[in-house]
């Protein structure tokens, strides 16, 4: 039962130990590269090694010289060990096979000399042979090899006490904390729990080790139910678990009842609070997650991948609700309340202005709604409504000043708004891309281990998914026995070809709709009727030309052919957000350079609104009356009408567009983000409603977490793009003078500068600002967090070579395991032990990744021996080396295996 | 809420709350939806055992594949649901469980045989059951993938899976998380 978890231990053991020692062979290697090993091991292989070394030291050669260096102190002992035992052969090959070594570092040369051929072998097989070749050399060598032996052995007992403690951690880190470690997993089959009790005994054992959680006081208490809670145990179990420790700690506590110091105790106290409010917080948030039902619903009908777009839906909305918060509570609730008190004032002193006053509030109009003119040209809705006003709301309170806190919000709010996008991407980010990727993609085990989709609650939905894995497999298997896509030179060209001109073609597109934009702008942009419908043209142009577009990329994607759906997604995504970003580009850059007679702040503000909702009427209403004809069509009239589609990336592409417009501008108009989180809102709505009553899922499986991934990093440069043309509206462009809370101040950053400039000199807060804001300090700002990314990009390189060389290891140990397994099973049926090339054969046909030539063991099999192991373990003894588990267990393998040979 | 609440004393809630991923509403609410499964039996007695076949109506478990499986990889009496059993089900496949748990079910549920390895039969079975019964893969086509499951996964070479080499897989999988996953 426990079989696995036991084997990995050892098996994970076996890494650490391994790594650890190549941990300490790089170090000391640097400083006597060839000295060392050749030295002492033979005086034929001394000059050859140390030749290579120090002559080719011309430019040219640098690189190959550090690659090979590196891979010479990496081999080292192993190197050493070869031409120990190349000696000991007496073949005149061994000398060639050190220069083949040097030579010839992609180790192709296949020398059949036994020494030079192991050396060559050996540089393919790394450090994990090193164990294997310290026996090798010490059991067939004579003097030579003995004092090589000798003098590595010395060599790795000195790194070996130095990194003594690290390995203790680094065991204590993975075995203590291996899940297995945790849990002796229970059958599963019918004949269970013979032996719980048993059971809870010994996991109570295990916990009982760690000291960690074996303290009397709560963040100990804390710890121990979440150990106990990730067992995979059934709740009883986890409760008499729980209760022995319990009583346990009980125990211990009154016998030991060791006094806390007070630091520690606050601290105690503070991680226990902490915790506690998390989970009252989780709590309280738990009872109203948005749309529980909906999403339950959407889950349960299409699976994760479909509700990831709602998921990304709601986390916008909630944004934006945040956004509507303060922007009401700062901005728009004292301006109305003023604007309350400036009426009640104007009617007690002037009553009968009431003709004007009417005259400036136009009555409303249906059409307003759309384009944002008429009564809403002068509401809370914008800019121009603000006023520049400090006031006193409740007399005897300070002053309120409108403008600075139109400023403050806006800034902050975009402050933060950029720190939640940067922060959710940079997570999303970690989670999908640097957490999952490593040396080797395991394509079809996650298509068979990850495909199911548990969440999927309907028949029809589940019969569909059924077939989507069934085709993906298919798919797979097609792909499998295809003889590689024939990639002929001519091949080669004509999809290059191919992608460039369609690259081309869209780039092309793209430009021209933008000079098109241009001209349209240019053409009906000036014209006067901005209280008619023919205010509309340009919103209603742009997203009918981003609808159509979509389909013309989609279009153009498939013509292209290319090979990994994935990749074409991802293709298609960037150009449609290309395109996007252009026509927002060019929409922005003529509303900032056209000239405005009266308040250009509301004019684009009214500019951005309709776009808006227009954007609601075409994408979410029109897309939907289509889906809906076309469902009735194939219902009603033909089934070769098919359903439509839920296309993720057009949907979740409009909601980027449209926080971009939101954010775009929230400064012009600052309860846009009511209008926009009343339009998200009913858009989860309407979207969900087409999408249970119209569509039929995505035949392709889409791997949602890099998407959900890709959506961030758009959303990230659209914000970004915004803050910056902020950053240049604020400073650059003059505020129009007759409207808006700034209205006074040349420009808008001005309104805070005098702010500041009104304080003193010397006040605290003006020299932090002059500090923060000099060059210098800025630029080391960037500087930074610019060496902190490369860090971190070097830190997860460094990593995937490291598992890269771990999966190595524990290639090599699988194929001595199985060797020596093999003999084993041989000897117990009293056969005669030796080499079996059919074995051999076999096993090279099999699949195999890493290597093609057998393992360092079968090479230790097929080599001719001439003396009994008595050297190595005499070798072992004199030194009294092992300091630590590692070098004790390698020893221990020496015996174990010395002794099967004496068999 | 309150006379589904009468079934449990605040101790007991404290108790699922400290043993599950769970807060104290989602447990009650767990016991709503257990009830409404079999409302007659749970109604008398708050940890009824319902047999795997009323379980399977839970929606989720319906349509999946491995409903069977997970009942018996979760069941604490040979198949047999009680609600102590469901909350851990719902609990391993909350939002709020870790990967590694999740990994040490999913590789119980796969494992059919229950060897505590993912042998080539498991493999067998576990993708017979993905394609669902309507559209089967031949079995050389089988045979082909678990073969270059073996090699993508396998890494020691052994003809199956260790639960080790399971949890590698699922820790370099994005979307393992989003997909073993049930909504309460």
């Amino acid at each position: 039962m426990t079989r696995h978890h036991r084997r990995t231990v050892s098996d994970v053991f076996n890494i650490e130990v391994q790594e650890d020692e190549y941990a300490s062979s790089t170090s000391p290697a640097t400083t006597h590269p060839g000295v060392n090993f050749g030295g002492t091991s033979s005086n034929k292989c001394s000059p050859s090694s140390s030749s290579s070394d120090f002559q080719n030291t011309s430019d040219s050669n640098f690189l190959l010289r550090t690659d090979s260096a590196y891979r010479r102190q990496y081999h080292g002992p192993n190197r050493m060990m070869m031409a120990a035992a190349g000696l000991e052969d007496g073949e005149d090959g061994d000398l060639d096979g050190v220069h083949a070594l040097e030579e010839d570092e992609d180790g192709d040369e296949f020398d059949e000399g036994g020494g030079g051929g192991g050396d060559d072998e050996n540089d393919k097989e790394g450090d994990g042979g090193s164990s294997q070749f310290e026996t090798s050399g010490g059991t067939d060598c004579s003097k030579a090899s003995r004092v090589a032996v000798d003098s590595f052995r010395r060599w790795s007992a000195n790194f070996g006490k130095s990194i003594k403690n690290n390995k203790r951690n680094m065991y204590n880190k993975t075995i203590r904390f291996m899940p297995s470690r945790l849990q002796k997993t229970l059958s599963i089959d019918g004949d269970l729990f013979t032996t719980t009790a048993s059971d809870v005994e010994q996991i109570t054992l295990e916990l009982e080790q760690r000291e960690q959680l074996m303290e009397d006081n709560p963040l100990s208490e804390q710890l121990r139910i979440e150990a106990i809670k990730s067992m995979a145990q059934t709740l009883s179990i986890k409760r008499q678990i729980r209760a022995n420790l319990t009583r346990t700690v009980n125990r211990r506590s009154v016998s030991r009842s060791r006094s806390v110091s007070f630091l520690r105790k606050c601290r105690y106290r503070g991680k226990m609070y902490a915790s506690r409010f998390a989970k009252f917080a989780k709590n309280a948030f738990s009872s109203f997650e948005l749309f529980y039902g909906s999403m339950k619903q959407i889950e349960g009908h299409f699976g994760s991948r479909i509700s990831a777009y709602f998921k990304f839906l709601r986390w916008l909305l909630v944004l934006n609700l945040v956004l509507v918060i303060f922007m009401f509570w700062f901005v728009t609730f004292p301006q109305i309340l003023y604007s309350g008190m400036e009426r009640e004032a104007l009617n007690v002193t002037m009553s009968d202005v009431d003709g004007l006053s009417r005259d400036v509030l136009t009555d409303f109009h249906y059409t307003n709604v759309f384009t944002g003119t008429g009564y809403l040209n002068n509401s809370i809705l914008f800019y121009g409504f603000y006023s520049n006003e400090s006031f006193t709301l409740l007399p005897g309170t300070a002053e309120y000043s409108l403008p600075h806190a139109y400023f403050l919000t806006t800034i902050v709010m975009y402050v933060a708004i950029f720190v939640v996008v940067s922060l959710s991407m940079a997570r999303s980010y970690k989670i999908s891309f640097i957490e999952a990727s490593g040396a080797v993609h395991n394509v079809l085990t996650h298509k068979i281990f990850c495909s199911w989709d548990f969440g999927v609650a309907n028949e029809k939905a589940a019969q569909l998914k059924h077939a989507n894995i069934y085709q993906e497999l298919r798919e797979y298997l097609a792909a499998m026995n295809r003889a590689e896509r024939a990639s002929g030179r001519w091949q080669k060209l004509r999809s290059t070809a191919l992608h460039a001109t369609a690259h081309l073609i869209v780039l092309t597109l793209i430009a021209g709709v933008s000079f098109g934009l241009w001209m349209l702008l240019k053409q009906f942009g000036g014209t006067k009727h901005f209280d008619t419908w023919s205010a509309l043209y340009v919103s209603i142009a742009t997203n009918v030309t981003m609808l159509v577009f979509h389909y013309i990329f989609q279009f153009i994607s498939k013509i292209e052919d290319y090979h990994r759906s994935s990749t074409a997604l991802n293709i298609n995504l960037l150009r449609n957000f290309l395109l996007q970003l252009c026509i927002v580009g060019v929409l922005m850059f003529y509303w900032l350079t056209r000239p405005y007679e009266g308040c250009w702040e509301t004019a684009i503000g009214q500019e951005i609104y309709r776009l808006i909702v227009i954007d609601f009427v075409v994408s979410v209403l029109f897309l939907t009356f289509l889906q809906g004809t076309r469902y009735a069509a194939n219902r009603f009239y033909s089934r070769s009408i098919s359903l439509p589609e839920f296309c993720l990336t057009s949907n979740s592409l409009g909601l980027v567009y449209n926080q971009t417009l939101l954010w775009f501008g929230l400064l012009f108009s600052p309860m846009l983000c009511v209008i926009v989180a009343v339009k998200l809102f009913l858009m989860f709505y309407v979207k969900k409603l087409s999408l249970i009553y119209f569509c039929k899922p995505p035949s392709k499986l889409w791997r949602s977490s890099q998407t959900q991934t890709l959506f961030l990093v758009l959303v990230f440069v659209s914000i970004f793009g915004v803050i910056i043309t902020h950053a240049y509206i604020m400073t650059k462009v003059p505020v129009s003078d007759v409207c808006g809370p700034f209205r006074g101040n040349q420009y808008m950053y001005k309104l805070f500068m005098e702010g500041i400039l009104k304080l003193r000199q010397e006040h605290i807060f003006w020299k932090i600002f002059v500090y923060v804001t000099k060059p210098a300090i800025i630029g080391g700002v960037l500087l930074t967090m610019g060496v902190i990314a490369y860090y971190l990009r070097a830190k997860s390189k460094a990593q995937i070579a490291k598992v890269k060389l771990l999966k190595e290891l524990l290639c090599m140990e699988a194929k001595d395991k199985e060797f020596l397994l093999a003999n084993i099973s041989k000897i117990t049926r009293g056969k005669e032990w030796n080499f079996d090339k059919d074995l051999l054969n076999g096993r090279k046909n099999s699949a195999d990744k890493y290597y093609s030539d057998p393992s360092a063991t079968w090479r230790y099999a097929d080599s001719p021996r001439k003396i009994s192991g008595n050297s190595v373990l005499h070798a072992g003894d004199e030194e009294g080396v092992p300091t630590s588990s590692g070098y004790q267990r390698i020893d221990e393998f020496t015996e174990e295996r010395v002794r099967m040979r004496r068999f | 809420m309150g006379q589904v609440k009468s079934q449990f004393s605040e101790e007991e809630l404290q108790d699922y709350e400290d043993l599950t991923y769970f807060t104290k509403k989602e447990i009650l609410y767990a016991h709503k939806k257990f009830k409404s499964l079999a409302p007659e039996k749970v109604g008398h007695n708050k940890n009824a055992r319902l047999s795997m076949n009323k379980i399977l109506q839970y929606p989720e478990l319906r349509v999946n594949p491995f409903g069977d499986r997970i009942c018996k990889v979760f069941s604490s009496n040979n198949g047999e649901i009680s609600f102590e059993d469901f909350l851990d089900m719902m609990s391993v496949f909350s939002d709020a469980a870790p990967k590694s748990v999740k990994a040490e079910h999913a590789f119980r549920i796969f494992d059919f045989d229950g060897d505590d390895m993912i042998g080539k039969n498991d493999l067998k079975q576990v993708i017979q059951r993905l394609t669902g019964y309507n559209n089967a893969l031949s079995d050389s086509d089988i045979d082909q993938l678990i073969t270059n499951i073996l090699e993508e996964a396998d890494l020691d070479d052994d003809g199956a899976l260790s639960f080790a080499e399971f949890e590698h897989i699922i820790d370099k999988s994005s979307d393992f998380t989003n997909s073993f996953r049930i909504r309460l």
